[in-house]
Parts: C-alpha cells; sequence; structure tokens
C-alpha cells in the first residue's frame, strides 16, 4: 500500500476547492497522488484536478451519481481505493465529507480523523492536527492502521498550481443496489436562502448603530457577498425598535449561535449579547465607539461610520471572493 | 315609655309606635330575627360556607396564623380603626374614612337608641337618652351621617365621573353605593319630617336646641308647610322605607364584598407576623417526599391563600401599583385573588358532595375548566415581576403575587412550561451557576490585577463580599464591584470575596418558579459560607441582599447580611471614607428605589444619605417614589424574558425619571442599572440623562489614595454607562472624555490593543487609566460650555 | 417505536480545558459535566417519536466512567425509559471513535431498536464519527446532520430532511436506521421534577466491553494535546479612510482569519 488517494468532492456539476487544497497539500508529500472523482459529469472534471497535483483520477460518472448517497458512494469509493491501495486517503470535512469519511473508513475497518486543519509526514505515518472542544485544545494524532484517512477542513491549505500526470481512468464498479436502503428525494441549495443563524458559517449582525431599517440591507449584502452559509442577525435594541423580526435576534434571549465569523455593526456587546455569540470563532466589530464593550471581545476592530465601512468592505469581499 | 321625662330629647318610636299595643315595634323585632336568619342564609348562598369548607381541605402548607393573639387584635385593631394603609390613597382613604366612621357613629347612636328604649326603659324605666347626652348624641350622629353622606358621594363621583381605569364595576358596587344614600338620605328625611312636625313648632321644648339636628333641620325646609297630616303620613311611608332598607342592607352584607367589614380585620389578624418572605419555602425534604410540587389545583394553596380571596374587596389599589398592568400587560393583582376565589366555589360545586363531605378531585377525575392557563392566563402568570407593590399597598393584607409563583413553580416544575428563553438561564445556573451560562472558573476575572481579598486565602474575614453574578459578569455592574474594592480598600474593611467559590444566589430561578434548582445553588452558598464560618456579608444585588438575607435562613443559612448602600452609608457616616471631590455633569439627581431594598427590606434611606453627602448634584424625588416606587420590570425573572406584551416597564420608569426633572439617575441594584440604562438608550435619551449606581459616585467623589483609585479602568466621567447597544453613531461631540484620549493613544501604536478585561492589567493600560482620570476634569469644561450654549 | 440513543458525558461548552501533565488528554478535575448537546437532541427526538407513535421505549447507551452516571440520569429524567451504561475505562480512555462504535454497536444489538439516535457529534472530541461507523457494524443504513424526521405509521420507512453543503436534501430511508441528530430537529425538552425523581429508579445496567464479549483495539491514538496560543488580543484594523480600514480587514480575514 502506497501513496495518496483524494476523494474530490463534486457538487452542483463543479469540484469543490477542497478538493484543490487538499490535492495540493498532497503533492507537497512527493507521493503517488490519486484521485477520485465520482459524480454525474464527473469526468469532465478531472482536467482541473490534474492541474493541482493529481497523477491519476479515478472517475466513477454516471446519472446515478447526481445526489449524493452515502452507501452507493461508499460502495464506488471502496472498490477504487481497493483498486488504488492508498496508504493514505484525504477528504475534504464538509457536510458531505463529514457524512462520508467515517463510511468509508468503517467499511475499510480503519480509523480516521474528522477535521484536520493541518497534516505532516513521520515516516510513512501521516501526523493530523485537528481541535477538540470545539477549538479549545488541539491534539496530534496518529493511525495505528492502513490505510490511514483524514478528513480536513475547508481553508486549511492554500491551493497551489503544480501539474501532476494527470492521467483519467473511468472506473466501472458494481453497485449492489439491495444494501442502498435509502433515496434522495430531493436536494434543495438556494443560493438565496439564508441558512438559519444557529447553522450560518457567518454572521453578518446589526445593532442599535444601524439607526433604523434602513441599515439592514447593507448588512444583507455583505452577508449575500460572503457566500452560501452567511446570514444575518440582530441585537436585541435592533429587534426592540422593531427595525428587525426577532427571528433575527441574537443573544440571551434570542439564540445562541457560535459561527465562524462574526460581524457586529454598529453593536456596544452588552452582556446579553455577549451570552449569544462569545463562541463565535472570529467577530469583528465595526463600530464608532472606540470604547463599546464589544471591542473586548473581537478579534478584528473597526473604529469608524459602519454605513463607510460596511460597503466597503462587501465590495472588498466581492472582490477577493471572485 | 317611648320618650325622655324631661322635653329635651324625642320619642324613639314617634309616630310609628301609638298608644296601646305596639304592633309595629313587634313587627320590627320579628323583622330584625328574621333579618339575622336571612344573614346566615346569605352567607351560605352567597357561598362563605361553600368556600370555607374548600378552605378546609386545602393541602397546601402554611405558617401559625393564630400565635400571639394579642398583638394580632392591636395590629388588626389599629389598622382597621386607623386607617394606616387605606389612607395611603387620600382619596379612596378619605372616603373609605368618612363612609367607615360615618356609619359606625349611626350605628352605635342605633344602638344606644335600642339599649335605651328596648332594654332600659321597659325594664328598668329610666330614659338616660335626654338632655345635653341626647343633644350630643344627635349632634354626633348628625355630623357622621353627613359625612358618610359625602363619603359615598366622593365614592360615586369616582365611578362614575372619572373611574380609573384599574377600578373594575360590577353590578354591587353600584348596588351598595346608591343602598347606603338611599338609607342615609331617608334617615334624614324622617329626621327632618319628625322635626317640622314636632320641634320647629314655636312652643316645643326642643324648638331652641334644633340646630342640635344640623341636617335633620335642614332637610325640614323642604317640608315647611306641610300639614301635620301629611308630615305624619309622609314620615310613617318613609321610616318603613328606611326601616326595611336598613335590615335588607344587613343581609346583603352576606351576599356582597360588603362581608369585607368583617373579613378584611380578620384577614389582617391573621397576617403572618414574622419576617418571613411573602413566598414561602418549599421545605427540602419535600423533593425527597412529595408527588406534586407548586398549585395547579385550588385546592393545593394554603386555606390562608384562599381566606385572602375573603379578605380582598376588589379596592384595586394592588391593580393601580402594578407595574405589568400599568403597562398594558394582562396582569391584575386583584383579579387573580379573585378569580381563584371565584373557581374555588366553583369547583366546590363538584368536591362537595350532597351530604356535606368535602373531598379532593383527582386530576383524572376533574373535567372542569383548570385553574392555569384558563381561570389564570399563562401570560398572566409571567407578567409578574414580583415587585412587592401590590402585597405592599393592600389594606387587607392579601399576599397576591406570591400566588403566581405557587402556579409558575407547578408549571416550571411539574411541567417545565416557561417561556423558552429561560431554558438556557435555567442551565447557565445548573452549569456555571450564573444565568448568562459564562464559564464558571471566569467568576473572578473581573478582580484580576486589582487589589481584592480573596476568603481562600485570608481564611477569615468580617464581611464576606458577596459580589453576585452581574457584579462579576456584567461589564456594566463590573464597575460597581471594582468601585466597591476600592472604597472598601481605602476605608480598611476586613473583608474578602469568594471568587471563583462563590455561586449564583438562585433569586431568579426562585421567582420563575424553579424552587428546586433555587435551593440546589443555594445549598451550595451555604455550604461555603458556612465553611468559611461567614457572619456577616455585604452584597451589590438587592436581589442577592434579599435572598441571603431572608431566604437562606429557611434552608440554614443565617447571616447578618447588608446591602452595600448601608455598609457605605455607614463608612461615610464614620468618616472612614471622606466625599471631598465634586462630580462635574451630575446636575439633579434622582433615586430609584430597587424593589428589593425598599419594599421587601425597607432600606429607602442609606442611598439617599450617601447621595446627600456627595458634594455634587441635588437629591428630587420622583412623583413614585419610596414604598410607591415602580418597578424596572426586572425582577421576578423577568430579566430573562422577552417583554412581547404591552409597552415596557423599563422605558415607563426612563420616562418617570426624565418627568422628575433629574439629569441623573442613581440606581443601588444591577437589575436597575441595566433596565434604566436600557430605557435611556431606547427612549434616546442620552442628551439628557445618565444613569449611575450609587457606588460609582462614591467612587468618583471619594478622596482616595493613588493606589486605592487605580482599580477602576477608566471609568468615563458622564458618559452613561453602556446597556446592550452603545450609542455608537450617536456619541456626543460634547463629551469627549474617555474615548478620545484612548484613541489618540491608538493613532501613535500601529495595531494598538485593546484591553481584554475592563480591568486594568497591565502597567500600560493602568498608566492610559490614570491619564484619563487626570484629564477628566480639563475636558469637562468643554462640555459645560456646550451646555451652557444649548 | 423502539429507539436506542447513544449518548456521551462532555464537558459544559463554558469550561475551562487544561492539559493533563502527560499531554494526552485534559486534566478532567473542576471540569462540569453535561450531556453532549447535540445527543440532547437526539434523546428529545426519541421521545417525540415515542410521544407520537404513543408506544415503544426509549433506551439509552453511554460509554463513559462512573460519573457519567449523571448524564444518563439527565436523559431518564427527560422521560426515556432504561439505559446501558458501559463503564470500561479500556475504551472511554482511548477516545476512539471506531472503538467506541464497536461496543456500542455490541449494546444496541441487545436492545430493541427501529432507529437508533445520536448527536450528530461529541462535542468533546469533536470526531462526529461514531454514527457512520456504528451503522456499518449494525448493518444498517446511516443519515447524519438531520434537521427533521418523519416516521411512516407502519415504521417501515421515514422521510428525514438532512443537512447538506449550502441547504439540505430530504431522503427516504429503510428503516431500521441510524440517525445523528443536527441542531435545529427540536428544542430539548427540560426535565420535570417528577421526572429527575422518576429517573433516579430507573433501570441502568452497568456493562464492560467484555460483558459485551467486544475487543478491539483503538484505531487512532494521541500524541500530543496543546491549548491553542492564548486569544490574541483584538486588533484596531487601521487606515486613513474608512475604505481603507475596510479593505485592510477583508485582508485580514482573507490572509489571517482565513475565513474569506
Amino acid at each position: 500500500m502506497a501513496g495518496i488517494l483524494i476523494y474530490a468532492e463534486v457538487q452542483k456539476g463543479e469540484l469543490k476547492k477542497g478538493a484543490f487544497e487538499i490535492t495540493s497539500k498532497a503533492k507537497e508529500f512527493g507521493q503517488e497522488v490519486s484521485a477520485c472523482i465520482i459524480g454525474s459529469g464527473a469526468e469532465a472534471l478531472a482536467p482541473e484536478l490534474a492541474k493541482y497535483g493529481a497523477d491519476k483520477i479515478y472517475v466513477v460518472d454516471g446519472p446515478e451519481y447526481e445526489n449524493y448517497v452515502t452507501e452507493a458512494f461508499v460502495q464506488a469509493f471502496v472498490q477504487v481505493a481497493q483498486q488504488v491501495q492508498p496508504a493514505i486517503i484525504l477528504t475534504s470535512s464538509t457536510a458531505q465529507g463529514k457524512d462520508f469519511t467515517p463510511a468509508i473508513a468503517a467499511r475499510l475497518q480503519v480509523g480516521c480523523f474528522s477535521d484536520c486543519v493541518d497534516l505532516s509526514l513521520n515516516g510513512d505515518k501521516i501526523v493530523v492536527k485537528r481541535p477538540m472542544y470545539a477549538g479549545k485544545a488541539y491534539v496530534l494524532a496518529e493511525a495505528t492502521a492502513t490505510p490511514q484517512i483524514a478528513s480536513i477542513r475547508p481553508n486549511s491549505f492554500p491551493i497551489n498550481e503544480n501539474a501532476g500526470a494527470g492521467a483519467v481512468e473511468k472506473v466501472a464498479v458494481s453497485i449492489d443496489a439491495a444494501k442502498i436502503k435509502t433515496v434522495v428525494k430531493s436536494v434543495e441549495i438556494a443560493e438565496s436562502d439564508e441558512p438559519d443563524q444557529t447553522e450560518a458559517e457567518i454572521i453578518v449582525s446589526g445593532g442599535r448603530g444601524m439607526k433604523g431599517p434602513d441599515g439592514f440591507p447593507m448588512i444583507e449584502a455583505l452577508a449575500k457577498a460572503l457566500g452560501p452559509g452567511s446570514t444575518t442577525g440582530a441585537s436585541r435594541a435592533a429587534v426592540d425598535a422593531g427595525w428587525r423580526d426577532h427571528a433575527y435576534q441574537v443573544g440571551q434571549t434570542g439564540k445562541t449561535v457560535s459561527p465562524n465569523l462574526y460581524i457586529a455593526c454598529g453593536i456596544s456587546g452588552a452582556i446579553q449579547h455577549l451570552a449569544g455569540m462569545g463562541t463565535s470563532k472570529v467577530i469583528v466589530a465595526i463600530n464608532k465607539d472606540a470604547e463599546a464593550p464589544i471591542f473586548s471581545k473581537a478579534d478584528y476592530g473597526v473604529v469608524d461610520d459602519l454605513f463607510k465601512v460596511v460597503p466597503a468592505l462587501t465590495e472588498e469581499v466581492k472582490k477577493i471572493r471572485s | 315609655m317611648h320618650g325622655p321625662e324631661s322635653g329635651i330629647g324625642r320619642e324613639v318610636f314617634w309616630n310609628i309606635v301609638g298608644p296601646g299595643f305596639p304592633v309595629a315595634q313587634v313587627l320590627l323585632y320579628i323583622l330584625v330575627v328574621i333579618t339575622i336568619l336571612l344573614f346566615f342564609r346569605g352567607l351560605a348562598k352567597g357561598g362563605f360556607f361553600t368556600r370555607l369548607k374548600m378552605m378546609s381541605i386545602a393541602t397546601g402548607t402554611d405558617v401559625e396564623r393564630l400565635n400571639n393573639p394579642l398583638s394580632r387584635f392591636w395590629y388588626a385593631f389599629a389598622e382597621v380603626f386607623g386607617h394606616r394603609k387605606i389612607l395611603r390613597e387620600p382619596y379612596q382613604g378619605v372616603f373609605h374614612l368618612f363612609i367607615f366612621f360615618g356609619f359606625l357613629a349611626l350605628a352605635i347612636t342605633t344602638a344606644i337608641v335600642f339599649i335605651q328604649a328596648d332594654f332600659i326603659a321597659p325594664i328598668w324605666h329610666v330614659w338616660f337618652w335626654q338632655d345635653g347626652f341626647y343633644l350630643g348624641l344627635s349632634l354626633f350622629a348628625d355630623v357622621f351621617g353627613l359625612l358618610a353622606i359625602i363619603g359615598i358621594l366622593m365614592a360615586l363621583a369616582r365611578r362614575y365621573l372619572f373611574r380609573p381605569n384599574w377600578l373594575d364595576h360590577k353590578s354591587e358596587d353600584a348596588y351598595i353605593l346608591w343602598f347606603i344614600l338611599a338609607i342615609l338620605v331617608t334617615g334624614f328625611v324622617i329626621e327632618g319630617l319628625r322635626m317640622q312636625a314636632t320641634e320647629l313648632k314655636a312652643g316645643d321644648p326642643m324648638f331652641t336646641y334644633v340646630w342640635y339636628s344640623p341636617v335633620g333641620r335642614i332637610v325640614a325646609v323642604l317640608f315647611a308647610g306641610m300639614s301635620d297630616a301629611t308630615l305624619h303620613g309622609i314620615h310613617k311611608v318613609i321610616w318603613w322605607v328606611h326601616v326595611l332598607g336598613a335590615l335588607c342592607f344587613i343581609i346583603y352584607v352576606a351576599y356582597s364584598k360588603l362581608l369585607h367589614m368583617f373579613m378584611t380585620p380578620l384577614n389582617i389578624f391573621l397576617r403572618p407576623i414574622t419576617d418571613q418572605p411573602p413566598i414561602k419555602v418549599m421545605p427540602p425534604e419535600m423533593f425527597e417526599t412529595a408527588e406534586t410540587f407548586g398549585v395547579h389545583n385550588v385546592e393545593e394553596y394554603s386555606w390562608k391563600d384562599l381566606f385572602d380571596g375573603e379578605g380582598c374587596m376588589r379596592c384595586g389599589r394592588c391593580v393601580s401599583v402594578c407595574p405589568a398592568f400599568n403597562t398594558d400587560k394582562p396582569l391584575m393583582p386583584r383579579d387573580v385573588v379573585r378569580d381563584i376565589r371565584d373557581y374555588m366555589e366553583n369547583k366546590a360545586k363538584i368536591a362537595i358532595d350532597a351530604d356535606g363531605t368535602t373531598k379532593i378531585i383527582p386530576d383524572e377525575e376533574y373535567t372542569g375548566p383548570p385553574l392555569i392557563g384558563d381561570t389564570i392566563d399563562k401570560d398572566t402568570i409571567w407578567a409578574c415581576t414580583t415587585c412587592m407593590a401590590c402585597v405592599d399597598i393592600c389594606p387587607a393584607y392579601v399576599l397576591q403575587f406570591p400566588k403566581l409563583i405557587e402556579l409558575r413553580r407547578y408549571m416550571v416544575m411539574m411541567e417545565s412550561d416557561f417561556p423558552a428563553e429561560v431554558l438556557d438561564v435555567f442551565k447557565g445556573m445548573e452549569n456555571n451557576s450564573n444565568p448568562w451560562s459564562i464559564g464558571a472558573h471566569t467568576r473572578a476575572d473581573w478582580a484580576k490585577g486589582i487589589d481584592v481579598p480573596l476568603m481562600s486565602e485570608k481564611g477569615e474575614a468580617e464581611y464576606l463580599f458577596y459580589v453576585g453574578c452581574a457584579g462579576a459578569f456584567d461589564d456594566l455592574n463590573k464597575k460597581v464591584a471594582t468601585s466597591l474594592v476600592a472604597l472598601f480598600n481605602a476605608a480598611g474593611l476586613d473583608y474578602a470575596i469568594l471568587g471563583t467559590e462563590e455561586g449564583c444566589c438562585g433569586d431568579s430561578a426562585k421567582k420563575i418558579g424553579n424552587e428546586y434548582l433555587y435551593q440546589t445553588l443555594a445549598m451550595t452558598n451555604i455550604e461555603i459560607f458556612n465553611g468559611y464560618n461567614v457572619k456577616k456579608i455585604i452584597t451589590i444585588c438587592p436581589h442577592g441582599f434579599n435572598t441571603l438575607k431572608k431566604d437562606y435562613k429557611e434552608l440554614g443559612g443565617d447571616y447578618e447580611v447588608y446591602h452595600y448602600t448601608e455598609i457605605l452609608d455607614n463608612l461615610i457616616k464614620q468618616g472612614k471614607i471622606t466625599l471631598t471631590k465634586p462630580i462635574e455633569g451630575l446636575g439633579t439627581i434622582t433615586l430609584h428605589d430597587s424593589c428589593y431594598l425598599g419594599r421587601y427590606n425597607n432600606v429607602y434611606e442609606q442611598p439617599r444619605n450617601i447621595i446627600n453627602s456627595l458634594k455634587s448634584g441635588n437629591l428630587v424625588e420622583m412623583e413614585d417614589h419610596h414604598e410607591k416606587s415602580f418597578c424596572c420590570g426586572a425582577g421576578g425573572g423577568r430579566m430573562w424574558m422577552e417583554e412581547t406584551l404591552g409597552s415596557r416597564i423599563n422605558q415607563k420608569r426612563t420616562r418617570e425619571v426624565m418627568d422628575s426633572g433629574a439629569k441623573t439617575v442613581c440606581t443601588a441594584c444591577p437589575f436597575c442599572y441595566t433596565m434604566l440604562s436600557d430605557g435611556i438608550k431606547e427612549l434616546e435619551l442620552d442628551e439628557q440623562l445618565q444613569a449611575f449606581d450609587i457606588a460609582e459616585l462614591v467612587f468618583k467623589a471619594a478622596n482616595l489614595d493613588e493606589k486605592a483609585a487605580e482599580v477602576i479602568d477608566a471609568q468615563p466621567a458622564v458618559t452613561p454607562l453602556e446597556p446592550e447597544d452603545a450609542p455608537a453613531e450617536e456619541a456626543a461631540p460634547s463629551e469627549p472624555s474617555v474615548s478620545e484620549t484612548v484613541e489618540e493613544e491608538g493613532k501613535d501604536a500601529p495595531a494598538e490593543e485593546f484591553a481584554e478585561a475592563p480591568v486594568a492589567g497591565s502597567g500600560a493600560e493602568e498608566a492610559a487609566a490614570e491619564s484619563v482620570e487626570e484629564d477628566v476634569p480639563a475636558e469637562e469644561a468643554p462640555a459645560e460650555e456646550e451646555e451652557k450654549k444649548e | 417505536m423502539n429507539t436506542v440513543v447513544c449518548m456521551k458525558q462532555v464537558p459544559d461548552t463554558e469550561t475551562l480545558i487544561k492539559v493533563n501533565p502527560e499531554g494526552t488528554g485534559i486534566a478532567t478535575e473542576g471540569i462540569k459535566w453535561v450531556m453532549g448537546p447535540y445527543d440532547e437532541f437526539a434523546v428529545e427526538e426519541a421521545l417525540q417519536q415515542k410521544e407520537k407513535f404513543k408506544a415503544g421505549t426509549v433506551s439509552i447507551v453511554s460509554l463513559g466512567p462512573d460519573r457519567a452516571i449523571e448524564a444518563i440520569r439527565t436523559g431518564l429524567a427527560m422521560g426515556a425509559d432504561s439505559a446501558v451504561h458501559i463503564n470500561d475505562s479500556a475504551f472511554y480512555d482511548k477516545a476512539d471513535p471506531y472503538a467506541t462504535a464497536a461496543v456500542l454497536a455490541a449494546a444496541v444489538k441487545n436492545l430493541e431498536y427501529d432507529i437508533v439516535f445520536l448527536g450528530k457529534q461529541a462535542i468533546d472530541d469533536d470526531s462526529g464519527q461514531v454514527p457512520a461507523i456504528l451503522a456499518e457494524m449494525l448493518g444498517i443504513p446511516v443519515i447524519t446532520q438531520v434537521l427533521k424526521l418523519e416516521v411512516e405509521a407502519d415504521k417501515s420507512k421515514a422521510t428525514v430532511t438532512r443537512e447538506v453543503e449550502g441547504g439540505h436534501a430530504i431522503i427516504d430511508v429503510t428503516l431500521p436506521a441510524v440517525l445523528s441528530a443536527q441542531k435545529g430537529l427540536n428544542e430539548p425538552r427540560y426535565a420535570s421534577l417528577p421526572g429527575i425523581m422518576k429517573a433516579k429508579k430507573k433501570p441502568v445496567d452497568v456493562k464492560t466491553a467484555a460483558d459485551l464479549g467486544v475487543d478491539v483495539g483503538a484505531m487512532t491514538v494521541i500524541k500530543e494535546m496543546t491549548l491553542p496560543p492564548a486569544r490574541q488580543a483584538g486588533k484596531i484594523i487601521e487606515g486613513e479612510t474608512p475604505e481603507e480600514k475596510a479593505a485592510n480587514l477583508a485582508k485580514a480575514l482573507h490572509e489571517e482569519a482565513k475565513l474569506i
């Protein structure tokens, strides 16, 4: 068993960015990097993956792979893995990856690591770094069996163009349909449909400093620019003033949220509010008042007029994301 | 013998009982006997006996009600005859006083006449009701009868011309007033008729004394010119109307709220006489044995809880002062008491068998309307702030709001039925011993870097300084904690804090109805307190003050507990703290009395003494102050609930602050401080009004040495402190004080770091703090100028 | 409707995490232990399904040391009927998802179930692997991160809404199945006092891995545990104009925090 096998996730006919990140990272280890793409129209996506270092790309293509079905994908991937016999399997810790990775590990009867933020090689062993206790501790861990499987948190590694051989092999897998006991009826991914505050990765929240309901389209625009997984919130003051529906309220008497990024616009940060968002991974405060308590909790603070900063930030974000 | 021997006096049954067999008198005796019988029948028909029976099966535990009978009697006597509580509402108080003493005087007069005419005269043939005594009594009765009429007219005017919205109006209210007015008026009419027919005739022995019956004399004018026969005829008719009316009135007492004339004094007699909290403790062992907690069946109240419904006569004072009612929430304390009474009476129909045996209906057999959610709406149950205004003002010593707490107990502990936002509060208290779910290990972080003795290091101290959750975790109130530390240090007080060993006092849990959680928290604290042999405690929060002082006693924690205002007042009086520094920009100050400090614990003067010792500002009172202080809206666990019904209590109180003309409102309670600060922001009154905790002002005014003063990181001089949201975008240019200083420094240093904690930790921050302290007076000047321009 | 809920006792989210002297795990003294928050959703959903069907049982299975009984009792107080407490230090000390799933699977196999519920992850090691591995070991399908559940009257099938990237998928699944609960599935109830009282008397079956016939080694080994560097004091974003500050902020979020 040797080499690294990447599971490259497809969503809406596109490879996910995480696939490029792990391919780029795998390439650094100087081993043969294989990738497996499962999806309807997967074959067409293979060349793109080669750009970032995939030497061999196994494609499981067919209309039946339009939607992710755990059992079918696991069966397909395990057959590829049995063919490739990799020492290391890497996946992305996306919603699908979190479902898929432990399932293939179980099928292969080995362990796996979830949500790793760093990866290094110690001889033929991978050493993963992953957070525990919601990021309050980190562990370095190793596997005791092969293949060693790790899912990598998106955005952990940069994407480097470093072309691999890129040979594409279409694999015909045999799926035991009797074992598939789930049917995906529909998948609803709506770009405009904001996630619930409690599930959102990014929340842009407005408080009394928004001065009125008219300011909120501005933070909605910022949330939209930040992409899916982003939504807006509001402080109790903004909700009480009637500028925002209670469904948006973050805080002691509203929703308790823990997004990766919380952008507080015109929110002073009273304890009632902090109780609801204090566990956010990164907090940004935009407030004219340098004395606002929110700054003591913020990782990044902008002391300025939010009505100027927020639109400018929206434009900058659009630039970065495009 | 029906008249006086001398000519000064009058015949008792004039024009009614003629010579010969006294038919009318005997008829009257018969009617009186019938009246008494009908009165008792009325008690039965009116449901009084039924209700007593229901009270007899009540299962709720109650305290001793008959100990110290003499002192109970004298207290009730003084309350009834002194009208002490009734007169707290002057208008209603005065008319009740008039009616009460008017009727009392007439009853006494009638009794004297009855004794004279029906006992003394027939048995001993003595007539004492004459001459000076007659004249005096006549004047007495006329004057008091007139007062009663004035009282009734005042009451009628209030009911029909300017009825307040909190006064309910049932048919009996109208009947009673018109009824007793009719009795009084007919009384004076028959007097006038009799006088016109007798005394006003020249030559009558009474002719010169007619003004001893002044009202009768004036009424008689109406009948001047009538023939004797007419006068006699009308007199006879109206006399019977009057007498029958009076007898009917006696019967009506049994059916109506008039029964309060007996029940209210009795209720006052039965009042709790120990310094016991109005909300009953649930004995801890109950949690091992009992199967149900709180009240959902009316019989689960104690008999006295139910008897309160008899003492209440719907005067509505409790409604008039209720902060929930006054902000359009569906809570009227009076109706809670009366609804329970009516519900109990209705339930009696199925609870009392035909043979009179009374039983408790098991839940599964009961099909009537539920008490919770039907008779008493859930919104009503959750609207209460436990401010105690209803209990405090009630002239009948009814405990209104504790009945709601019993219902909350059932809902919370039995059904887990409470506003959704309370769940996190309970979990926070359970897991981290504070309502915000902030890590318990950070409880002492507010004290990092400042000189605060820890109990675990000091071992023993005269005072335990119990900081409480707000002082320990809330940025706004941490400043109060640090101010007090500086002051205690300066005064050389022997104190210590518990740091992370401290836990939530449990007040909110208790008042929300989670007695189980409250007792868990309380027991943990008591164990820690006792471990350090704590005798005296100082608290910041009046809720903790009240809980530690009164509620903990019931769980075996007996301490001398002081609110910090009591301590500071003393230290100032002893000269251990000297207030020499003027505080700019305070202007007129008013004090918001915290419910748990004032009404609960009678601490009214200490905060005022402190404010008066400041060298700045002058104290004015709001319209509602002392006992009448209006709640901020945060008590009873309301701090943790959304206020979705009606208007906001804190905003109403903030407007009252504005109406007082004050520029600064002082609080001595973290909840009040937060609520009023929020109110100021919400109403956008930041330019006109600021809120401070008294401790902060004492800190600013105290002549502390530099070291002591260092504990506080740059408290803004006159900028109101932050509630939930800063008025960031509206930061007043006229108040540059701190923010600009910091910002200026920020410009010099790229990637300026700001303090993690509000407490000065590093040397640099302390320096900043000091520079701010020095800068303050200088920077006040432009602010003042700006004001003058306006 | 019979359900098994696999549940774990974890440190309260606010607890201060310290590393043990060996540097391989956390120091456990002074920690406030609670039922896993996602497990609460699982217990709640199991109870709601039982209430909906007006029949069946809810059994709790939990791996953990003596103290785990508190979390088990919490679940029983919420309304679960019985519990299996796997008290075996060889397994809970390893904190290895594969070994954990193996021992849970052995316990679950002895119970009646239409659905096995778990939280989507335990918030201590945050692995989120046990549901899938457990399903594999039980030979039944798994749906993770469930937001909504509707079980058909004959209990042969269920319609499940699960979270997927940027949205949700609606899936039909044949029962029995393993489902892992995501936040949003329901609002967990607060145990009533009678529930707490009754929980003290409900049966808890204490087992070791040997009792269950499980002998599986750990598939992963923690070499070292460290605490992240103390949170940096916040940075004030500099700039001459609001626009410049916005640009610098976007840059910091993109390059330093890697969030954009």
